[in-house]
């Protein structure tokens, strides 16, 4: 299994790596909605670009933060009744949901967000929410990437499992 | 496709997604793989696709959501800010020489941070490594000192603003700044009445909440006003910069929100607090809350699109209506079953999945729809502090030091009393429901 953990030391790199950098968009956050606040209540000259700037840069905070979220395994979860179960039950019971419901919603997603993303590079979408109609392609990239870096997550999360899952039998 | 009674559809749904919580499986995942299970059954693989994409795409081009990452930003760059230990100092100067005057300066303490912060967590840790020290120093009973911390810092999403209104107001299609205004007075209402059960226990139990000793308290009357006022008057500045603009009609929330993340940073500099390291940690803090409440926002979505689609909204409401128990009597059953799912989920997965559900029960039932939702909203107030699962006893059980010899149990106990106040306070807002309604018709009667 050499390759699953070079893959997996790989993959966490990119997770966290992704999720700092997309971590100072926020900034660009503030500085976006800001920058209208000041030019429309103070010179009553409002931009033509903030609102459609802001919700690239949420949307993207929101995706690209998904992965470092299951690396570092920060979901919400209810742990009242399953702390009580030895680590191997909790080991079993990840693994199987893991395959019954993050696997095939993650490829779902996947797969929709891909033929989204090539649609809208061949029409060369624009988006339509104001008058500044930017180009929604760059957006609907970005979502495909993300949930890529989110399945590819949830492999390496997998395999952790299931080494840790081995590592208490021997 | 398959046919079947939408009350097949909803066992179908429900009993999975109950299995998967309570086996601890991450909320967000649960919700969206038995969503699209369910939805592939009865729509094909073609429609329930499309309708995930769109669910996803938009929560993320809602201007109103983009209010989150901002006001988590806020509520961590406050934290590291030291402002809290300034403002703690000043209060306390000034109600020192009250019975229990250090659980009262808690209590306030946490209602001034909480009209700055949006996040449970940000005033609960605030409050508890400030307030917490000194109390058990001062011998205070352990009980009183760990109940009054999580009131008052469960306080911080109530009163505007916050993370929680943020996500409501979306949710139940109610503007975020009504809700501001509406959860405003409620939550100083329920302020006063912790910080008057304060006082009256400790009237009645010296021992409990000794005052503050008369060697400590002598400090000339102007000295003391300078010092409240040099400590107080930056939050309040923050402060008026978020909800003032918002409750003049100035700005929408996301606006205010952007206004109020950057003043905190400037806040953080002008107090040296600010450097990379910092801004870099709160940063990363942001974006890993920020992604956790999101991804539940995208996944509840689509869990409800495949529930409501199916009928399943209209098997829910005529359960409740159909009891028969009238117009107060429904109400009763949706408080009591929000009551108990607090006791067990956490409140973002309460919102997104109850709010679709029963908010048109409460219009079919004839209630204002901001009261409703302002109702179910101090109502998961409890759920911060019910156990077995209460962020607000997880945060103090967290920071509590092993030598102060706080155990579980102290903390369950005392919290207690709050809880009730806080049903006390449902019940006022009932027999008046101007607590509510008023400040909002006030503000937009100019």
């Amino acid at each position: 299994m050499g390759f699953m953990r070079s893959y997996s030391k790989w993959v966490e790199n990119i997770s966290e790596f992704v999720g700092k950098g997309a971590s100072w968009l926020t900034v660009a956050l503030m500085l976006s909605i800001g920058y209208e606040v000041i030019m429309r209540y103070g010179f009553r000259a409002p931009t033509l670009w903030s609102f459609d700037i802001s919700y690239m840069l949420g949307g993207s905070i929101y995706l690209l933060g998904l992965a470092w979220v299951l690396k570092e395994d920060r979901n919400v979860r209810v742990d009242i009744i399953s702390c009580r179960f030895s680590p191997k039950t909790q080991l079993y019971i990840n693994i199987l949901f893991t395959v019954l419901l993050f696997f095939p919603m993650a490829v779902m997603l996947l797969k929709i967000s891909w033929e989204r993303m090539i649609h809208s590079w061949r029409i060369l979408e624009k988006a339509s929410y104001t008058v500044w109609y930017p180009p929604i392609y760059p957006l609907r990239t970005l979502v495909f990437f993300a949930f890529l870096f989110w399945l590819l997550q949830g492999i390496c999360t997998f395999y952790r499992n299931i080494e840790k899952l081995k590592g208490d039998r021997s | 496709m398959i046919e079947a009674s939408p009350e097949f559809i909803t066992l179908l749904l429900f009993i999975p997604l109950l299995v998967c919580i309570l086996l601890g499986y991450p909320l967000a995942l649960a919700l969206g793989g038995i969503g699209m299970t369910v939805s592939l059954l009865f729509y094909g693989p073609e429609q329930t696709f499309a309708v995930f994409y769109n669910r996803v795409w938009g929560v993320m081009i809602d201007y109103t959501f983009l209010a989150v990452p901002l006001f988590v930003f806020m509520g961590l760059m406050l934290e590291r800010s030291g402002v809290s230990e300034r403002l703690f100092g000043a209060i306390y100067l000034w109600m020192g020489p009250i019975p229990g005057g250090l659980a009262v300066a808690t209590v306030l303490l946490g209602t001034i941070l909480a009209a700055a912060v949006g996040i449970v967590g940000a005033s609960v840790v605030m409050l508890g490594l400030i307030a917490l020290p000194a109390m058990h120093a001062r011998n205070y009973k352990k009980e009183l000192a760990c109940g009054s911390i999580c009131a008052g810092g469960t306080l911080g999403i109530l009163i505007p603003p916050s993370v929680m209104l943020v996500v409501y107001g979306p949710v139940a299609d109610i503007g975020v700044g009504l809700l501001f205004m509406g959860a405003f007075i409620p939550g100083f209402m329920l302020s006063a009445l912790y910080i008057t059960y304060i006082i009256i226990v400790c009237l009645l139990k010296p021992d409990w909440g000794p005052p503050l000793p008369l060697s400590e308290r002598q400090m000339p009357i102007s000295r003391r006003i300078n010092i409240l006022l040099t400590s107080l008057l930056p939050t309040l500045s923050i402060i008026f910069a978020v909800l003032g603009t918002i409750f003049l009609g100035i700005a929408a929330p996301t606006e205010a929100a952007s206004v109020g993340a950057i003043a905190t940073a400037l806040l953080c500099a002008v107090y040296k607090r600010l450097n990379l390291q910092v801004l870099q940690e709160t940063l990363y803090q942001t974006i890993k809350v920020t992604s956790m409440v999101m991804i539940i926002a995208m996944c509840a979505g689509m869990f409800t699109a495949t529930f409501l689609s199916l009928g399943c909204g209209k098997v829910f409401e005529q359960a409740i209506l159909g009891m028969a128990m009238g117009r107060w009597g429904s109400f009763l059953i949706i408080h009591a079953i929000v009551f108990i799912l607090g006791m067990f989920i956490d409140w973002i997965g309460i919102i997104f999945i109850m709010i679709p559900l029963v908010t048109p029960i409460g219009e079919a039932l004839g209630f204002n729809k901001l009261w409703f939702a302002m109702m179910i909203i101090v109502n998961l107030q409890m759920s911060f502090l019910t156990p077995p699962f209460a962020y607000a006893l997880f945060y103090l059980r967290g920071i509590a030091q092993p030598e102060w010899g706080i155990e579980t149990h102290h903390i369950v106990r005392g919290v207690i009393p709050f809880i009730l106040l806080i049903m006390v306070g449902l019940f006022l807002c009932i027999v008046f429901p101007d607590i509510i309604l008023g400040l909002p018709k006030l503000l937009s009667m100019k």
